[in-house]
């Protein structure tokens, strides 16, 4: 994946474009469908993140989390400032955390594999209700209370569980953070 | 600037914020936190990254066929462009005016396009002013800059959902703590608690309410109207 945004940021390589399209555009759709977008917006949507992804292509780094986690902050944005009739609010929060850096090294590639595989593999070890309330909040894009409704929760209880989720993930990264 | 704070959002917020699911309201005042601390930064990037691992599981639905030819379309008009880049929509924001304030981080103060000394100031009680920061919609909680001279407390309220507290300048204390500048204060449905300023300074915080605030006691539900609480 790095090495695609790579190709794609250094000499505009139309064909690793065309490869992260079709790995990437269908789970976006299907990310954002899932979150209540209609197909067509989300179609649409997908769309438009994969051609920021090329046109930021170069200020990508792999320092500061995965290609797959860029992607998915980019589409984030992207449904919350369709979501807004003033985009400005949608733009202007997430200013901050969005600024990419423009440095980039060879050893950054290996990094981002082994740390997505160990973020994969602690997500293994949490609890199915745990899963399933992260699940709900980050695919489903429910609040904590509608989480709540949803599961016939406390919202507290919810919030523990996301927290204890959040948790043991953490634990087994421990090494890397 | 990032300062060493003391009271930080609950993970389960910071969570929320990640993945885009808190309301605008809530949204606004943990990326204002952010601005002064760089270790929910950090937190949220990680955060984020469970967002990039969880995508690798969505299940895929397929793009129509026309998608990616119109896609290259795109990236070949915008490449034609004298060979370099497009940026003019990479930072939308930098077109908004910059707007320097001492209190308000520019998030805060370029999208209410003012400085402290300029925010318009309603009255809420004897020693309370408020100004309530407008939002696209009305679903999207409720936001408001509240600014209290010190030594008085704020009306003794419980609320539907959370609620969030950024203290900007100054100090108050309550049950669980003192803040100041940069600390933020989350709490839910479950808690009531009696903010009391402090120090000499006028206390400035940034409130933010998933829903309306259930505001107790006669003085305070009095002042109700005025606030529209």
């Amino acid at each position: 994946m790095a090495e695609l945004l790579d190709k794609i940021a250094q000499h505009r390589d139309k064909e690793a474009f065309r490869e992260l399209f079709v790995q990437y555009g269908p789970k976006v759709k299907g990310l954002l469908i899932s979150q209540g977008t209609d197909v067509e917006t989300a179609e649409e949507l997908a769309q438009e993140t994969l051609l920021t992804v090329w046109k930021k292509a170069h200020l990508f780094s792999s320092q500061k989390g995965s290609a797959s986690t860029w992607i998915f902050t980019i589409a984030r944005n992207l449904r919350i400032d369709r979501l807004r009739s003033e985009k400005i609010w949608g733009k202007m929060v997430y200013e901050i955390v969005d600024q990419a850096s423009d440095e980039k090294k060879q050893d950054e590639i290996i990094e981002e594999q082994q740390r997505k595989k160990k973020l994969l593999d602690a997500m293994q070890h949490i609890s199915e209700d745990q899963y399933a309330i992260l699940e709900l909040s980050y695919i489903k894009g429910l609040s904590h209370s509608e989480i709540s409704e949803k599961l016939d929760l406390p919202l507290g209880t919810v919030k523990s569980r996301m927290r204890l989720a959040y948790g043991k993930i953490k634990e087994r990264l421990k090494d890397d953070l | 600037m990032t300062y060493s704070l003391n009271h930080h959002p609950d993970e389960a917020t910071l969570m929320s914020y990640a993945n885009g699911t808190l309301k605008d309201s809530l949204r606004t005042l943990v990326a204002t936190h952010l601005h002064f601390c760089e270790a929910c930064q950090k937190e949220v990037r990680l955060l984020e990254e469970l967002g990039g691992a969880l995508l690798e599981s969505v299940p895929e639905v397929t793009l129509s066929e026309t998608c990616l030819e119109k896609a290259l379309d795109c990236y070949d008009a915008i490449q034609l462009e004298d060979g370099s880049i497009s940026h003019q929509d990479e930072h939308k924001l930098s077109s908004l005016p910059d707007v320097k304030d001492d209190i308000l981080p520019p998030t805060l103060s370029r999208s209410l396009g003012m400085g402290v000394d300029d925010i318009p100031w309603h009255f809420m009680a004897p020693g309370i002013r408020c100004y309530k920061i407008p939002l696209p919609s009305k679903d999207q909680g409720d936001l408001r800059l509240l600014k209290i001279k010190p030594g008085h407390s704020l009306p003794e309220h419980g609320h539907g959902g959370t609620e969030l507290t950024l203290v900007l300048q100054g100090a108050y204390k309550d049950e669980f703590g003192t803040y100041t500048r940069g600390d933020i204060q989350d709490v839910d449905d479950e808690v009531e608690h009696q903010p009391v300023t402090i120090g000499d300074e006028d206390c400035i915080c940034l409130i933010a309410f998933e829903q309306q605030a259930h505001f107790k006691g006669l003085g305070p539900r009095l002042l109700q109207p005025f606030i529209g609480m």
